[in-house]
């Protein structure tokens, strides 16, 4: 071999071991810091905002005699009893004047559970009953804000039955029978209500 | 190749003429004169007709016509083959070749495609419901059966009148659907019947005469009807009860003066009065079927029911018009009155109706007193039981079964459940309840609505007639006042002692089921 041959086979074997050092030494150090930055780097607490849909609420109309339906944003939910839960929270949150709820103040919405034929079954704390202040007329105002509330709103539920403290009971204030799962009517509601809308209550 | 050039060439003008045969042959199409109806197109503003044309054996109007009544411009735009309708900003595109309207890009079906005749262009009629209420941006409603056009929200209920005949007195049936409020005006030779309306939808019985009541038509507005009189005419009662299907019916009976004599002497005297001197009971009519009345006065004991804002508990206001009442009734019509309770004392609901049907009453009166989530609502008011809550699936909660008998074979029974016996009962509660209510509307404010159906639990179990009487609102603060006053209360039980007479005379003295074809005569 020539002095020129050896200088070749000198430059080549320096390239390749150049070559392996970036390849299994540096390519790896750098990968390695990488992951380790990565994992430095404090993670952000997820934040999960609540989705919202649109739903009608029921409130008393401007002649007492009726329910009217006013829309607000409430949580959505991903299931039909997810989504009559939130909208009854919604509904028993308190309002100011002009509107006038039909639920009494403090009262819970414990659970609600769906039955395989759209019967809801709404279980409340009992200050549904304890401080109601009765009368026929605000009695059934109470009982269909609630029915209508979740069965406009949730389409999928056709009745809703209401329960105390986990307890069927008679009526609330001794006027309307609460044994039995009750549907929605359209004569509650003032359908002329100015934001009451396209509500179609069978 | 050629071939297909030359198809290719034949194609458009081929479609062209076969464009202008088929517009040619539908110029030749007429409208059939003599099949010709005509639409009431009722607007806000007024009702105008719209004449229908029978074309290619299909009901048409004319397009001229719709314009002239609804301000629509029409214009044939014969790139599109077919009409433009404008109304205002909103277009309509009409091909002449297809059963369809684009309005706004949306399409709509339609029965067939506008058709020219020599007098213009005709649409089917299903254009004003399913393509003009979309233009105009108002609902449109089409009554097939009576040819009304409603555009926009007007108040037309349907009212189908019917008849009854017999023992001194003609029942006519007015079933409205929806339930509108109703006055009538009496003059000596009609009954003007106002409904609050806009018009009627309105089917009348074949016309006919009779001495009671010669004719019912039309009255001189669109919302009231004309019952006309006949000679032997000496009074007349109204009761109105709201059915569960959204249709009320209000009944109005004509009575002969022997009749009202009858109705007269049960009623006298009118003014209910412990301290009365109780009119010997010969005088009154016998009881036939109404004996015995339960008087239920609402809550009791640890329930108070309703507070009124000043302190007047409800417990006490219905206990007292019960007693008032309960005297009323036995000293005056000599019936038997049972109450469930004579003291402040808590009775369950369960217990109230079993009082009432162990002592087999012939009707139930509950008493309360209302109360509102706000002190507007004012004024007495009755319900009855709605059936699809209480039942659940409505009147089927009764049961027909086959049990053995002794001796053999087999015996069908209704088997109701006890705490649905209201159900065989709900049309004689509906009927108690407009008579209340017609009776409460004479004498004291009522609320707006009518007697209605509501799912009360006290109702339930009762096996007879049965109604919940609302006396007032104590929510309200001068109701509240006049709850306390001994002459108002005296008032309601003078109202509810007429109801009872009333329910009386409609139960002992039924009138004939049967419709005749000769209308009006007696049978």
């Amino acid at each position: 071999m020539t002095t020129r041959g050896w200088r070749w086979l000198l430059v080549v074997v320096a390239a390749g071991m150049f070559s392996a050092w970036v390849l299994f030494v540096t390519v790896p150090d750098l990968y390695e810091n990488n992951q380790d930055t990565e994992a430095m780097v404090p993670r952000e607490a997820p934040t999960e905002l609540a989705r919202l849909t649109t739903a009608t609420l029921f409130y008393v109309s401007d002649d007492g005699e009726r329910l009217m339906g006013v829309e607000r944003n409430v949580v959505e939910g991903d299931a039909p009893v997810e989504q009559a839960r939130h909208v009854l929270e919604a509904q028993f949150l308190g309002v100011e004047p002009p509107l006038t709820s039909t639920i009494p103040e403090g009262t819970l919405v414990r659970a609600v559970y769906l039955t395989d034929r759209g019967d809801a079954f709404v279980n409340l704390s009992r200050e549904i009953s304890s401080k109601h202040s009765g009368g026929s007329l605000g009695e059934l105002l109470t009982v269909y804000t609630i029915v209508n509330a979740v069965t406009v709103n949730v389409p999928s539920i056709r009745a809703v039955q209401i329960l105390i403290e986990g307890r069927e009971v008679d009526t609330l204030a001794g006027h309307v029978d609460l044994r039995r799962p009750i549907t929605p009517r359209a004569e509650w509601v003032d359908l002329a209500s100015p934001e009451v809308g396209d509500i179609t209550v069978p | 190749m050629v071939g297909e050039r030359l198809t290719h060439r034949v194609r458009w003008p081929l479609l062209l003429v076969l464009c202008l045969l088929g517009t040619v042959l539908q110029a030749t199409d007429r409208p059939t004169q003599a099949q010709q109806q005509s639409l009431t197109v009722m607007m806000a503003t007024g009702h105008q007709t719209v004449a229908v044309a029978q074309v290619n054996n299909r009901q048409m109007v004319a397009l001229s016509d719709l314009a002239s009544v609804f301000g629509l411009s029409v214009q044939e735009d014969s790139l599109a083959d077919g009409l433009t309708v404008a109304y205002r900003d909103e277009v309509v595109v009409l091909p002449a070749t297809q059963n369809l309207a684009s309005v706004g890009g949306r399409i709509v079906t339609l029965p067939s495609p506008p058709v020219r005749t020599s007098s213009g262009w005709y649409v089917p009629i299903e254009f004003l419901d399913r393509v003009l209420g979309l233009v105009i941006n108002t609902s449109i409603e089409r009554r097939q059966q009576s040819g009304l056009v409603i555009v926009g929200d007007l108040r037309v209920p349907t009212v189908d009148v019917g008849y009854t005949v017999g023992n001194g007195r003609v029942q006519i049936i007015f079933e409205v659907t929806p339930p509108a409020p109703y006055t009538i005006e009496e003059d000596q030779q009609h009954l003007l019947v106002k409904f609050e309306a806009d018009a009627l939808d309105l089917s009348l019985p074949e016309a006919g005469s009779g001495s009671l009541v010669t004719s019912i038509q039309r009255g001189p507005e669109p919302s009231w009807l004309t019952i006309n009189l006949g000679s032997e005419y000496a009074s007349f009662q109204s009761a109105l009860g709201n059915s569960v299907t959204g249709t009320s019916t209000l009944l109005v009976s004509v009575l002969s003066e022997s009749v009202t004599s009858e109705i007269t002497a049960a009623s006298t005297p009118s003014q209910p009065s412990v301290n009365e001197t109780t009119p010997p009971l010969t005088e009154l009519t016998a009881p036939t079927v109404v004996r015995t009345i339960v008087l239920d006065p609402g809550h009791g004991g640890d329930d108070h029911g309703a507070v009124g804002p000043s302190g007047v508990l409800e417990k006490q206001v219905t206990l007292q018009v019960a007693e008032r009442l309960q005297r009323a009734i036995e000293s005056r019509l000599g019936l038997r009155v049972v109450m469930t309770r004579n003291d402040d004392r808590m009775v369950r609901l369960d217990e109230r109706a079993a009082i009432a049907n162990n002592n087999k009453a012939d009707l139930f009166i509950s008493l309360h007193a209302n109360a509102a989530l706000t002190p507007l609502p004012a004024g007495a008011g009755v319900s009855y039981l709605s059936l699809d809550d209480a039942s659940g699936t409505s009147r089927e909660g009764s049961d027909n079964r086959s049990v053995s008998v002794l001796g053999g074979g087999l015996r069908n029974i209704e088997a109701v459940s006890w705490e649905m016996a209201q159900i065989s009962h709900i049309d004689q509660s509906a009927m108690f309840a407009a008579i209340v209510d017609a009776q409460l509307r004479t004498l004291v404010d009522v609320r707006p609505s009518r007697s209605q159906a509501a799912p009360l639990r006290v109702l339930t179990g009762a096996n007879m007639p049965a109604v919940l009487v609302e006396l007032g609102f104590l929510s309200n603060p001068n109701e509240e006042q006049k709850l306390t006053s001994g002459s108002f209360r005296e008032t309601l039980v003078q109202a509810l002692f007429e109801s009872v007479v009333g329910f009386r005379v409609h139960v002992e003295q039924p009138i004939s089921p049967e419709v005749g074809n000769a209308f009006w005569e007696e049978p």
